[in-house]
């Protein structure tokens, strides 16, 4: 009986030993307020996903937040103490308010700039030429770093013009490349074969006038079909006269025969700037003759291929 | 005959606050799974977790030092569940 009391006393002892082995004192109304307005910023800077940004300032506050917490717990409260570690943690917490900004900042995706296409322009000057003549290439572009021309030309600045001389009609690309992608342009160069100009009949005019006359049409229409063969060739009419009449006179009236001749040949297709007139009135006779056989040879209109 | 009483209920106090406020082998513990979870590459594939089982053991350091085993094992156990998570995250758990 006695052991048994002595048993039941034992373990009585040992519970309140257990208990106040780690006893704690309990936090204040003051310092649990203190906690709980310090735990709500660090929640706030949470919530704004400083985790990701700073997780060691937040383990930090946390833990520092939890050591005040416990030294104002314990039995051996030191107010002072606990008054530091409550102001580390609050200092803590308010860091990681102050770092919410920059956070946000950094993890907002940035939009991408994006880069203007680029624009390329290529012409050639004149786009026909005959063979061993040159062109003119031009080009020019925007948003473009950088260009280049095919067939062997290769780099070229974004703007710019170069001679180029083809053996034969050939078809010029260029390439501008810039950061927003590539861009194309071509321009062919049309390289016309010489065709030895053929001897073009002359054409006549009635005494005085300067209309076409049927006879001279077929001519005509010969002389357009070669100007059509061959679109790098240009022609000069030349008007002439017989020698009656002033000479002023006659000067107008040979401007009227080869502009009469060249609206004709404007009328069958061949465009107006190929084409050249002069008048010689009568300077040039064909036949130095004075009768009316000379003056008919001498009333004519001349082709020149140039 | 009052002598063994007194020597027992000595013996049993002492015994008791050891056990109420036994820091044991905590620390070790949280020391050793910290060591695992830095090993497994935690600070970078879970830094919060890494941080705040270091945050934590550093203060069940302090409590040592201070004393205060309640402290040691509060905070020692805190740092050695935050090392568990970081070792999970960071792949280097048990397989």
């Amino acid at each position: 009986m006695r052991n048994r009391n002595l048993i039941l006393f034992s373990l009585l002892v040992l519970a309140v030993a257990f208990a106040t082995g780690c006893a704690k004192r309990g936090l204040t109304k003051s310092d649990m307020d203190r906690g709980d307005a310090i735990e709500a910023k660090i929640a706030r800077a949470e919530k704004m996903g400083i985790k990701n940004c700073n997780p060691k300032e937040l383990a930090a506050a946390k833990a520092t937040l939890a050591h005040a917490r416990h030294e104002a717990a314990e039995k051996n409260y030191d107010k002072a103490e606990v008054d530091a570690y409550f102001a580390a943690a609050d200092k803590a917490a308010d860091d990681l308010i102050a770092m919410i900004g920059p956070c946000m900042e950094k993890m907002t995706p940035k939009p991408i700039a994006m880069a203007a296409a680029p624009t390329v322009t290529l012409t050639a000057e004149p786009e026909t030429i005959m063979k061993g003549e040159c062109a003119t290439l031009t080009w020019s572009s925007t948003d473009a770093t950088g260009a280049e021309i095919d067939q062997g030309i290769g780099d070229v600045g974004t703007s710019g013009s170069r001679k180029v001389c083809p053996p034969e009609s050939i078809r010029y690309t260029i390439t501008g490349a810039g950061a927003g992608g590539t861009a194309t342009s071509s321009a062919t160069v049309n390289v016309t074969q010489v065709v030895a100009a053929p001897m073009m009949e002359n054409i006549h005019f009635d005494f005085d006038q300067s209309f076409i006359r049927g006879d001279a049409k077929p001519i005509l229409g010969n002389v357009a079909a070669y100007m059509k063969k061959n679109p790098g060739a240009n022609l000069q009419i030349e008007g002439h006269c017989d020698e009656r009449g002033t000479s002023e006179y006659n000067i107008a009236l040979g401007q009227r025969r080869a502009d009469s001749t060249r609206k004709y040949l404007s009328n069958l297709g061949i465009d107006g700037k190929r084409i050249s007139t002069i008048s010689y009135g009568e300077e040039k006779p064909a036949d130095p003759g004075h009768n009316e056989a000379a003056w008919a040879k001498n009333r004519r209109a001349v082709f020149v291929i140039r | 005959m009052k002598r063994p009483w007194a020597l027992t209920l000595a013996v049993v106090f002492t015994v008791g606050l050891a056990a109420g406020c036994s820091s044991g082998t905590a620390l070790t513990k949280a020391r050793t799974s910290f060591d695992k979870a830095r090993a497994a590459g935690a600070e970078t594939k879970a830094p919060y977790e890494y941080y705040s089982a270091e945050a934590y053991l550093g203060l069940a350091e302090h409590e040592k030092e201070e004393g205060d085993r309640h402290g040691v094992a509060e905070f020692s156990e805190t740092s050695e569940k935050f090392s568990a998570e970081a070792l999970k995250k960071a792949g280097g758990g048990a397989k």
